[in-house]
């Protein structure tokens, strides 16, 4: 690679990569309080890139996807208090079974579309949260209804999954994200990638040419609820308490949702940069003025959503990321008939 | 073009929000904190223990849950917490300290479990608070007391009665508050003076087979609990169980629920739903005239809220029984306590309740701690919960036991074994407290069998909050 040629590579992604520097280096310099928001960023960047795999390349809208990441927490979490498995291997067999829970949850909601597919995931995590909450045990095993699992503090013990610190969480998340990523980078740019872009366009064409709709959105869907109990074994984990009422919750799904949808749903790093900015966010205004006005901070996290969906309603990834190009093309000085090369040898 | 400028005008709009609520945040932080008198401050400045002339700051962190299902309850903790911290400052602040001024750091728990956990790890890591105090919701305060046992900061528990929070060998988890072993202990003994003092309501109930009861409860952490202990201690007396009804929070009818009770048609009804759900709840027992002969009971929470008598009529809540999680004759009493429910009426509309108590003895108990260890060392600190010990009849300068517990003093676990409540029924709209006898209301007795009088019912009603004539 020579030197103009490295260059090239550079242009355009110069803030990109900054922020990916800025996610990797920066909590390593900042107080515990400041890592703890920027672990939320990256947990709820990580479960929207989940729900995206499924949602934003098929089109559809789950709103109940907080399931998957509950069976993620459980299963992990029932191994290791009933079985002593490590949560390392466990989250392996919670996202095997998550997986095929998912795929059967798929095969009669992906025959419904739009609302009604919506509509159904709503009730599915609704089902879900209400069994738990009211059954001690399923199949025998004990899931401890409505009290929820609670996990001892045994010390800091790598193979417990239990860290002293918040930086070893913080980059055993920075590691599942980056596999997620990738993940959604190789469908986006796989077959599947291109079936499901054409399914999401237009299913009935994309049928006519021999796509079978239902077997490709099948497979996202493994592979979303697959990463997704990932994510729900670190919030186990992490917070050492797995209750139904929020794990389960409309809630968890729904911020899921917004996350990606306020991202940029179909984009590879949208949901991640949604959760960047929309984490801090709720954080700042949740510690600022949660206790001195309560609700003020739901009110304005409201608005903003309101104004976004209003005004991007692709999401803010090509709003960001055109920004930050075109503050790169000024800073660097570079021309526009190299940034218009650059764009043809980016396509 | 149009689009463009309204939605800078709006972005305008939110900057200058977000810029002028991060002012008021500024400025209320003392008003929250609810900083010594000046008085109080000079004298605090001119007399320090340390010899120096800078007042030092202790500051308590809260958790509450100021929104979400358990908002009102959480207010009203939070109204009693800073009023205690309003009047610690201006009573001097922390004396042992040279005057220390009492900062309070309040956040929302969102009545979410995770979001409460991160709220108490802030306030161990961001606001190095020196013990703190929540949060109201068992489900909250299970995992969000571990956090701070981790970081090794006091922890007061207040309002939260699952067992287990003082059951798993933290020592630097402390509950003021009472079980929820103590709470069934309490109702079924206010069941056992019902008989006691009918005999022949128990002999009814004898011929019928047996006392038979309903439990109808919110499907949470703290429902499930409750219902769980109960069908334990009444299994043990031999009462037959004729309806386990778990219900999601957040139903807007409850009429399946209220007709299956009256097909069982139980002696007693046990329920125990927050505020939103108990409404509903109650209203759905009174139109379907539901009148089981040993009455509804309910396990405190909603039933305790303020916001449930504005919402529910008198005759809806008319010979119900209640679990309060205080001694509701407290106002009546002691002058103090009355002063404080007036101080609390003129500021927030509302004559104390338990919740209220609540805060305001959780804040009270922190303040007393950090006086009696004379510094902000969290070990001290931790100590001198360990050996606290406080009785009622002491609290007449201090006001620390405004929910009225006889004493505070914490076991090896933590636990505060002398917390208990007041079993109460509603007469003609008043509370009268029946049991235990420190608390009882003089000259009532419980009214059972529950009289069929719908027609009527409310109609001699007092508002909530009225006073009783004590006879």
């Amino acid at each position: 690679m020579n030197t103009t040629e490295r260059t090239n590579f550079f242009q355009g992604k110069i803030f990109a990569i900054l922020g990916v520097l800025i996610l990797l280096v920066v909590p390593n310099f900042v107080s515990t309080n400041v890592q703890i928001v920027f672990i939320l960023i990256l947990f709820y960047g990580l479960c929207a890139s989940c729900w995206n795999i499924v949602c934003g390349f098929v089109g559809e809208l789950s709103l109940g996807h907080a399931v998957f990441l509950g069976f993620g927490a459980y299963i992990s979490t029932l191994l290791l208090m009933d079985g002593s498995l490590s949560p390392w291997v466990g989250m392996f067999i919670a996202a095997i079974i998550t997986a095929a829970f998912g795929v059967i949850v798929g095969l009669p909601c992906f025959r419904l579309h739009g609302p009604y597919f919506a509509l159904t995931t709503i009730a599915l995590g609704e089902l879900i949260r209400i069994f738990v909450e009211n059954n001690e045990k399923v199949f025998g095993i004990n899931i401890r209804g409505a009290m929820g699992l609670v996990l001892k503090q045994t010390g800091n013990q790598f193979i417990a999954f239990e860290f002293a610190n918040k930086i070893t969480y913080y980059y055993v998340l920075v590691a599942f994200v980056a596999v997620t990523i990738l993940v959604t980078w190789l469908i986006k740019n796989s077959k599947l990638g291109y079936y499901l872009t054409a399914i999401k366009s237009d299913p009935d064409a994309a049928e006519s040419l021999g796509i079978k709709l239902t077997k490709y959105k099948l497979i996202a869907m493994a592979i979303s609820c697959f990463m997704i109990s990932f994510a729900g074994t670190f919030y186990a984990q992490y917070f050492r308490y797995v209750g139904p009422t929020r794990i389960f919750s409309h809630d968890m799904s729904v911020q899921i949702a917004l996350i990606a949808l306020v991202g940029g749903q179909g984009t590879v790093f949208g949901p991640l940069l949604g959760a960047c900015l929309l984490v801090p966010i709720t954080e700042f205004l949740s510690e600022e003025f949660g206790g001195t006005m309560p609700g003020l901070h739901l009110f304005i996290y409201g608005i903003m959503m309101v104004l976004v969906v209003l005004y991007m309603p692709q999401g803010i990834y090509k709003n960001v990321t055109g920004f930050f190009k075109k503050l790169e093309y000024k800073i660097f000085g570079w021309d526009k008939a190299n940034r218009k090369s650059i764009g043809k040898g980016v396509k | 073009m149009k689009t463009r400028k309204l939605l800078r005008l709006l972005t305008l709009v939110i900057v200058m929000m977000l810029m002028a609520t991060g002012c008021v945040s500024q400025t209320a932080a003392p008003a929250a904190t609810q900083a010594p008198t000046e008085q109080a401050a000079t004298e605090a400045t001119t007399e320090p223990a340390t010899g120096s002339t800078e007042v030092p700051v202790v500051k308590i962190g809260f958790v509450w849950p100021l929104t979400g299902g358990s908002a009102t309850i959480g207010q009203q903790h939070s109204d009693g917490a800073l009023a205690a911290i309003e009047e610690a400052n201006a009573n001097g602040g922390i004396l042992s300290m040279g005057g220390a001024q009492i900062e309070a750091v309040v956040y929302d728990s969102e009545t979410s479990p995770d979001v409460g956990s991160s709220r108490v790890e802030t306030l161990c890591t961001k606001d190095n608070v020196d013990i703190v105090v929540g949060c109201y919701n068992s489900a909250v305060t299970f995992p969000a007391s571990e956090v701070a046992q981790r970081y090794s900061t006091p922890f007061i528990s207040m309002g939260g009665v699952k067992n287990e929070i003082t059951e798993r060998g933290y020592e630097w988890v402390f509950r003021v508050n009472n079980k929820a072993s103590y709470d069934v202990a309490e109702m079924l003994k206010g069941i056992d003076l019902c008989l006691t003092t009918y005999p022949d309501v128990a002999a009814d109930i004898e011929s019928d087979g047996g006392l038979t009861y309903a439990l109808v409860y919110e499907s949470t952490d703290w429902g499930s609990d409750n219902a769980r202990i109960w069908k334990e201690e009444a299994d043990k007396r031999g009462w037959t169980c004729v309806l386990d009804e778990p219900v999601t929070s957040g139903q807007s009818d409850m009429s399946p629920q209220a007709l299956k009770i009256k097909k069982a048609n139980p002696d007693v009804i046990n329920f125990s739903f927050y505020t939103n759900d108990a409404i509903v709840f109650t209203k759905a027992l009174y139109a379907n005239k539901i009148n089981p002969r040993l009455g509804v009971w309910s396990v405190g929470g909603g039933s305790q809220d303020a916001a449930f008598y504005q919402a529910c009529s008198p005759a809806e809540y008319e010979y119900s029984f209640v679990q309060e999680d205080w001694n509701v004759s407290m106002p009546y009493l002691y002058d103090w306590a009355a002063k404080i429910s007036e101080d609390c009426y003129a500021k927030n509309g509302y004559y104390i309740t338990s919740f209220y108590a609540q805060g305001w003895t959780a804040a009270k108990v922190a303040i007393a701690a950090i006086e009696a260890a004379g510094t902000t060392d969290k070990e001290a600190i931790k100590t001198a919960l360990q050996n606290f010990d406080v009785k009622l009849e002491d609290c007449a300068d201090s006001h620390i036991i405004l929910t009225g517990y006889p004493r505070i003093k914490f076991d090896e676990n933590g636990q505060n074994t002398y917390a208990s409540g007041t079993i109460i029924q509603y007469q003609n709209g008043v509370q009268i407290g029946l049991s235990p006898l420190t608390a009882a209301t003089p000259g009532y007795t419980p009214i059972i069998p529950i009289p069929d009088d719908f027609a009527t019912r409310g109609s001699n009603s007092k508002p909530w909050g009225t006073k009783p004539d004590v006879k």
